[in-house]
């Protein structure tokens, strides 16, 4: 693309001065890959850990994985006070993962912020998470675990991918603010003219309705 | 880019280093804590929207030149290794590599303020 084209695009799903659109389907099929290896690890770390499984995928470490889901202090107080265990809280969390990553269009930073903000609160808390985990395992418990580890990973890598429809939506509703409109309209989708924000200098560019996933 | 792979790889290398340099205790507590976070913080600033976040890898650079003195680790392996991965942790900080600025003038370019979210009358 020629510099010169960036932020002239006729293309509604494109924010002003980008050169993509941050929803587009190619910024968002990762994530949501990324979140179902995630819900595949800790779905299985759930069966194990519910003793729905005896086997477990460990080539690396040993006893890790039965010391860590298991007998670990931590798995345990879970079993203790909790209905379910926290391989299966982390497992309904990639599920929310990969459910807010494939809701709406390529026009969702602009048209749904919530659902960005949802979103973009569940991949950062997982990813935290996950980072803390991996952390406390070898420390607290002398131990590691592969699938702890792949599911750490898979949460690591939806945060860099998540960032730029954050950025888009925090860019759109300064521009609905700076124009004297609500952001708590604009950020719950209910602002006819939040649309319009983004392409005001431009009249050639009309807002296309949202033709939902393609 | 380079940067932060260097930074990523020296911060998995500090979860395998107490295996590896077979030292064990408060040495190899302090490297399988700042390794995995150096790690992530580095993985997450390869995308060019989270490359300020090298910046927070500073306080573990800084914990483990200093963290051999301070728990005073006894073996030299373990001493080396804490003092040469956090400096080199360190010295990669600054260099922010190469960004596109296609994101519509980035974080700086956002100007919201959330005290105001009603809109303003008129």
């Amino acid at each position: 693309m020629n510099r010169d084209d960036i932020g002239d695009s006729k293309d509604p799903a494109v924010p002003p001065g980008w050169d993509h659109s941050p929803s587009g389907w190619p910024q968002r099929v990762p994530i949501i890959v990324a979140a179902l290896v995630g819900l595949g690890a800790s779905g299985w770390l759930t069966l194990y850990q519910e003793g729905l499984v005896d086997t477990i995928w460990e080539p690396f470490f040993g006893d890790g994985t039965r010391e860590i889901a298991i007998e670990s202090g931590f798995s345990q107080w879970f079993e203790r006070n909790l209905p379910v265990g926290d391989a299966f809280l982390g497992a309904s969390v990639y599920l929310a993962d990969a459910i807010t990553g494939s809701i709406g269009g390529r026009q969702r930073w602009r048209r749904m912020p919530w659902l960005i903000a949802l979103f973009a609160l569940f991949v950062v808390a997982l990813g935290a998470v996950s980072v803390l985990l991996i952390v406390s395992q070898p420390v607290l418990y002398g131990a590691f675990c592969t699938l702890c580890i792949v599911s750490g990973a898979a949460s690591l890598s939806m945060i860099g991918p998540a960032l730029d429809e954050v950025l888009a939506s925090l860019q759109h509703l300064g521009r609905v603010q700076a124009q004297g409109g609500s952001v708590l309209r604009a950020f719950l989708g209910r602002s006819p003219e939040g649309d319009q924000v983004d392409f005001a200098r431009d009249s050639t560019r009309e807002p296309v309705t949202e033709g939902g996933p393609t | 880019m380079i940067p932060r792979l260097v930074s990523f790889a020296i911060g998995i290398w500090l979860m395998a280093a107490p295996a590896v340099l077979d030292y064990e205790g408060s040495a190899a507590g302090s490297d399988r804590t700042a390794g995995p976070l150096i790690a992530a913080l580095s993985f997450v600033a390869l995308w060019e929207l989270g490359r300020g976040l090298r910046w927070a890898t500073v306080p573990f650079g800084l914990w483990l030149v200093v963290a051999p003195l301070v728990l005073w680790y006894g073996e030299l392996s373990a001493t080396l290794n804490s003092i040469v991965c956090g400096a080199a942790v360190l010295a990669l900080v600054p260099v922010g590599g190469r960004t596109s600025g296609n994101f519509g003038g980035g974080w700086q370019a956002v100007q919201l303020d959330i005290r105001r979210s009603q809109g303003q009358p008129g």
